[in-house]
Formats: C-alpha cells, sequence, structure tokens
C-alpha cells in the first residue's frame, strides 16, 4: 500500500512483487560473480574452469547488471493494485525487447490468474534514466500508459522507507 | 525501537533462526552451479538410500508464491511445481510456481494435463535466466493437515520413480491463517515394500474424521523432511523494511474473521470425535478393563487436545482484537 499520486490514482503494491524482483536480481548477480568459495573446490573437482573468470580466491566484481520484467495486476477505477511480476529478456546495447518471449509468458500467466493483465514493468537501479523510455514506450503498445517501477537494490541500512519508487505515464 | 522489539518476539514464535549475517557473500546459494548439478544427477546417490534426503530449504520467493496461491483457492485444492537443485542431503526449492489444474483428490492425472504448461513455463524461465531444474510438486490441503492422501502417495511413488529428485509439499492456508504460523510439510515416500527401522514420532496435527482413515491407511509409506527456509541478503533488507511499515497491521489483524466457517468446521468434527470415543468406552465396557494401551494416546486424550488447540487459536485471536 503505497501512498497517492498527484493523477489521483491509489496503488496497492504486493510484497510479493518486491520479493520477485530481488530475487531476480540476486539471482542474476550471483551467476555473474562467482562465490569464491566454488572457485577453489571447482579446480579440485574435474575441469569445469571454462566459465570461472579466475582462480583461487579472487573474485572480479563486476558491476550489477540492471534486470527488467513485467508488472500485472488489476486497476479498478483509481485503484491500481500490482500483484504478480516475471522477468522480461531485454538487451539495453541493442534496445531490443523479446516479444515473442513477452508474449509466452504473458499466456502462460493469463492461464493461472486469468484476471491480472500488464500494467507496466520494473527494474533495478538508483533512479530513472533517460534510457529507460525506450523501454516504455514498447510497452505501450501493450498498455496505453504503462507504470514503471524501480528497486533500489544497494543496502543501506540507515533507510527507513522502502527503495521502491513507482513512475507513471 | 518498537518495531525491533515486535520483531523479535515474532520472529521468536515462529521459530525463525537467522543462520548467518545477511551480507552479501551468504547469497552463493543463489549460484547455480550447471556442472555440479548435472554430476549429481548422473551420480544419483539417492538411489541406494531411501532415506537420503534428510532436509528441504525453502527460499523466501518460493514460500510466498506457494502460500499464497494456496490461500488463493479457498477451499479448493491448488497444486503447483516448485524448481531448485539438490545439495548434499538437501532439497534446496528456489522457487515455485502455480498449474492451471483443478486438483481434487480424485485425479491421479492432474500432472499430465499440465505437462504442456511446465514444459513452456521451464523454457521460458531458463531464456530468462532462472536455470533450475523442477524439483517437486507442492498442493494444498485446505483444513486438513499437512500430510499425503493415498492419490497423493501414489502420484508421489511414480514421480519418484521417474524425475528423481523429487519432493512433495503440503500446505494448509487454513490452519497457517489461524494459527499464525506456515502449516507446511515435506515429505519423500518409501519405495513399495520397504519398511522404515525406526519409526519417527512426527508431530501430533489434528485429521478431520473423514478424512483420519486415508491418513491412517498410508503414514508410514513416507517420511517428512525437516524444513529450513532461507532468504538473500536484500530480501532480508527488504523485508525489514516492510516490517517496519506494517509491523503493527500484523500483529493487530485478527484471525478470526477471515476462519469463521473454518472454526465451525472443527467444532463440529471434534463434537463427533467425542461421540465416537463414548461409544468407544460403552463397547469397551464389555471387554476386560485391563486391556488399556499405554502407547497410543487415548481418544479421550486427543480429543482434549484438539479442544484446547482451537481455545487457544480463539483466545489469541481474541486477545490480539
Amino acid at each position: 500500500m503505497a501512498s497517492s499520486s498527484s493523477s489521483g490514482l491509489t496503488f496497492k503494491l504486493h510484497p510479493l512483487v518486491i520479493v520477485n524482483i530481488s530475487d531476480h536480481y540476486t539471482r542474476v548477480k550471483s551467476q555473474l560473480n562467482l562465490p569464491p568459495s566454488l572457485t577453489s573446490t571447482s579446480s579440485a573437482a574435474t575441469s569445469n574452469n571454462n566459465n570461472n573468470d579466475s582462480n583461487g580466491g579472487e573474485n572480479n566484481q563486476q558491476p550489477p547488471p540492471r534486470v527488467y520484467g513485467c508488472v500485472i495486476g488489476v486497476q479498478r477505477g483509481r485503484t491500481v493494485e500490482i500483484f504478480n511480476s516475471f522477468e522480461l529478456i531485454y538487451d539495453p546495447s541493442t534496445r531490443s525487447l523479446d516479444r515473442s518471449f513477452l508474449e509466452k509468458k504473458q499466456e502462460l500467466y493469463k492461464k493461472v490468474f486469468p484476471h491480472f493483465y500488464v500494467l507496466g514493468w520494473y527494474s533495478t537501479g538508483s533512479d530513472a534514466q533517460e534510457s529507460d523510455m525506450h523501454f516504455h514506450k514498447a510497452l505501450m503498445d501493450i498498455n496505453e500508459s504503462p507504470l514503471y517501477v524501480l528497486l533500489n537494490p544497494a543496502i543501506n541500512p540507515a533507510q527507513k522507507d522502502l527503495p521502491v519508487t513507482i513512475y507513471e505515464s | 525501537m518498537d518495531s525491533a522489539i515486535a520483531q523479535k518476539t515474532w520472529e521468536l514464535e515462529n521459530n525463525i533462526l537467522a543462520v548467518e549475517a545477511p551480507d552479501p557473500s551468504s547469497d552463493f546459494i543463489f549460484y547455480y552451479d550447471e556442472v555440479a548439478q548435472a554430476m549429481s544427477l548422473k551420480a544419483k546417490p539417492w538411489g541406494n538410500d531411501p532415506h537420503f534426503f534428510k532436509r528441504v530449504k525453502i527460499s523466501a520467493l518460493a514460500l510466498l508464491k506457494m502460500v499464497i496461491h494456496a490461500r488463493s483457492g479457498g477451499t479448493i485444492e491448488v497444486m503447483g511445481l516448485m524448481q531448485g537443485k539438490t545439495g548434499a542431503d538437501a532439497i534446496i526449492v528456489m522457487d515455485a510456481f502455480a498449474l492451471p489444474v483443478e486438483g481434487t483428490e480424485t485425479r491421479v492425472n492432474a500432472q499430465a494435463d499440465a505437462y504442456e504448461y511446465m514444459v513452456d513455463y521451464s523454457q521460458t524461465n531458463k531464456q530468462a535466466g532462472r536455470l533450475e531444474n523442477v524439483v517437486g510438486w507442492y498442493h494444498s490441503h485446505p483444513g486438513y493437515g499437512c500430510w499425503l492422501s493415498g492419490i497423493d502417495v501414489s502420484t508421489q511413488m511414480l514421480n519418484q520413480q521417474f524425475q528423481e529428485p523429487f519432493l512433495a509439499v503440503v500446505i494448509d492456508p487454513t490452519r497457517t491463517v489461524s494459527a499464525g504460523k506456515v502449516d507446511i510439510g515435506a515429505f519423500r515416500t518409501y519405495a513399495e515394500g520397504y519398511k522404515p527401522t525406526d519409526d519417527p514420532i512426527s508431530e501430533y496435527q489434528t485429521i478431520p474424521l473423514n478424512k483420519i482413515e486415508d491418513f491412517g491407511v498410508h503414514c508410514k509409506q513416507y517420511y517428512a523432511l525437516n524444513i529450513t527456509y532461507f532468504k538473500s541478503s536484500l530480501d532480508c533488507h527488504l523485508l525489514d523494511l516492510l516490517w517496519n511499515k506494517y509491523w503493527v497491521n500484523t500483529l493487530s489483524s485478527s484471525p478470526l474473521l477471515g476462519n469463521g466457517d473454518y472454526v465451525a468446521g472443527q467444532l463440529s468434527d471434534l463434537a463427533e470425535k467425542l461421540e465416537q470415543a463414548e461409544n468407544h468406552l460403552t463397547h469397551s465396557r464389555i471387554c476386560p478393563l485391563g486391556t488399556s494401551r499405554k502407547k497410543e494416546e487415548s481418544h479421550l486424550g486427543k480429543i482434549t487436545r484438539d479442544s484446547s488447540k482451537i481455545t487457544v487459536e480463539q483466545a489469541h485471536g481474541l486477545m490480539s482484537q
């Protein structure tokens, strides 16, 4: 349950969405940065060094990538309820959104949750960027005014409020 | 701070143990080591030992999804699949998803119908970066406890033959809400004809009269696994923040309102059991009185336990109002 916006819409964000985005982000981050315990044990096991960048205790910390996905839910009058989300394949360098994947996922989720429809998209990062507009525009043919849910994955112990912002167009 | 104290109390009540301090290096559980998993699938260490898997680790995400899905089904049984991997003697469940089938106790082939859905979903997930395989299935028993029914046992035995490693999880959303604690159980069946060497004492739970026969016949054919939960460092952080905002809501929400029907059902079931116990006593008065079973709890003992559980839950609900 979040605060109301200037356009008069009230947004309700389900905690499942937050955990979903957090899980997606953590997964992608762990697959990229090989944990240090695994680099030392895997070199002792059979050769599988093709996907290990380093050997021994060193761990190259790449900056965590941004993850993208879709949020689904219902809109009843002025209240928008975001219930669930799923991942999307998006290439920021070519700015191409995998359409068939999106449609496939939509179909699957429709079978299990027939009442939900696409409300917008999500991403991780500290604040909205210009490049996000491309993604936003791409979604506009599914929903004329999509929402943009941004989650800041940086863990800040001094924070009192949830690091989630919702932008609307 | 108030919320910190409230959080500590709630954690104590729900037996949440912070196993490791949440820091980014502890997120390694999220890493999917494809090669190690493939090796372990080839080796199949669970083939020889029916008791190989002893523990289950469920991620916060999987638990949340399963409980929400089970609860959304209301009184209808719902089912879904779980994705994850194996690790030593534990099955690790990373994610779960719902299946678009209506699960009734009489349908053994519910999974055959959902096969197409499952294949599609797994394929799209792999593309999106969720590399784990399906490691089990879950379904709900709304209001009648976490155990495997006859159909469940045969389904699971079939699964364990062809889709190893596989796990069966049962959730009771109604009891979860009324007790305030997630009612969940993880099981694996024994192979046909295997007799467990020791009789593990399982936690006592109330089974409604109409299901008790089904429970009794099959309860020796499977064993329960120990469940622990885990969450990532980011999850920890986010859940802490969510708690800060809504702890007042959590503690003050009354479990009584949503569960009126369930409580009524419990009481009528208790009444039936009392009647049954009475009949049993009148019969046994004819037989010699020396045959009192010391090992098993008498019927009356069980009934008193059930009734005290109901009253405790009601008292809790009333107190929090």
